[in-house]
């Protein structure tokens, strides 16, 4: 009698440079902040640079407000054009909010807590 | 349907799939998914494998959000509600054989993926929405 060896499904985790380079070409993602226990979400501006996420909510959103209220928040970004080309950056951490000149309200975001996924590196034979 | 969705909501979960399923992390801070959303007309569907961690995020808080945002579109729907993990069902009620037109996976994956249902691995997500509102979108100016 034969066994199967378990089936190992791949890292499709990014490196870090690979985050970088993908978040380098987003420009809106997801917020994710509390509204007590619950989540809430919105569309945000992002941009990426110096090693940080540059996130713009519209001054009007309701998550600005909750925010303020408690700082945890969860950012994402992701494409999907095709399957193979499914990508995806979660940062989570503490948002220190600020105001635009245009007074919209902004903060910054680290990648020290990321999650992350890169559809490209499925084996395209047999495929998970 | 719920009194959350309304005609106008109804229309834009039946032709957007896109969505991020939100939730909480065991510490409390918030967290979320890209995933496929499936309407078929009382809660969002999603289907995931049973041992990933959103099912064990849900289970341990199922207050959460979904945000329906389009990439082609100037608007995406914010729900907030509550899931319920249907672990007897590995299929979504549609089963998956006419997907949104937003759904950009070949014949040959989506069938792997009914396989994968079939095979019991995967439960399904029943995203019940209590409340809803539009929001500029990922093509807004």
């Amino acid at each position: 009698m034969t066994t199967d060896a378990p089936r190992k499904r791949p890292d499709i985790t990014m490196s870090r440079e690979e985050m970088v380079a993908f978040l380098e070409t987003q420009s809106r993602g997801i917020v994710v902040a509390l509204d007590g226990s619950a989540p809430v979400g919105t569309v945000a501006d992002l941009a990426f640079a110096d090693g940080v996420l540059a996130v713009t909510l519209r001054a009007d959103d309701p998550v600005c407000g909750l925010l303020a209220d408690d700082d945890r928040v969860c950012v994402m970004a992701e494409q999907f054009p095709t399957y193979y080309e499914i990508k995806g950056v979660s940062a989570h951490g503490h948002a220190t909010l600020g105001e635009t000149a245009d007074g919209r309200v902004h903060f910054t975001l680290g990648l020290d807590d990321t999650t992350s996924f890169d559809f490209g590196k499925i084996p395209q034979s047999g495929a998970q | 349907m719920t009194d959350a969705i309304g005609p106008e909501e109804d229309a834009f979960l039946r032709e957007h799939s896109r969505t991020f399923l939100l939730a909480t992390r065991a510490d409390g801070s918030p967290t979320g998914w890209p995933m496929v959303g499936l309407f078929p007309g009382d809660a969002l569907e999603f289907s995931t494998y049973g041992r990933s961690r959103k099912v064990v995020d849900l289970a341990r808080n199922p207050e959460a959000c979904c945000v329906v945002a389009p990439d082609d579109s100037s608007r995406a729907l914010v729900l907030r509600g509550r899931v319920e993990i249907a672990d007897a069902q590995h299929e979504p009620t549609t089963g998956g054989d006419a997907p949104p037109r937003d759904v950009r996976v070949s014949a040959e994956i989506g069938e792997r993926a009914r396989a994968r249902m079939r095979a019991g691995k995967r439960v399904v997500l029943k995203f019940t929405p209590m409340a809803a509102a539009f929001i500029p979108g990922w093509m807004d100016e």
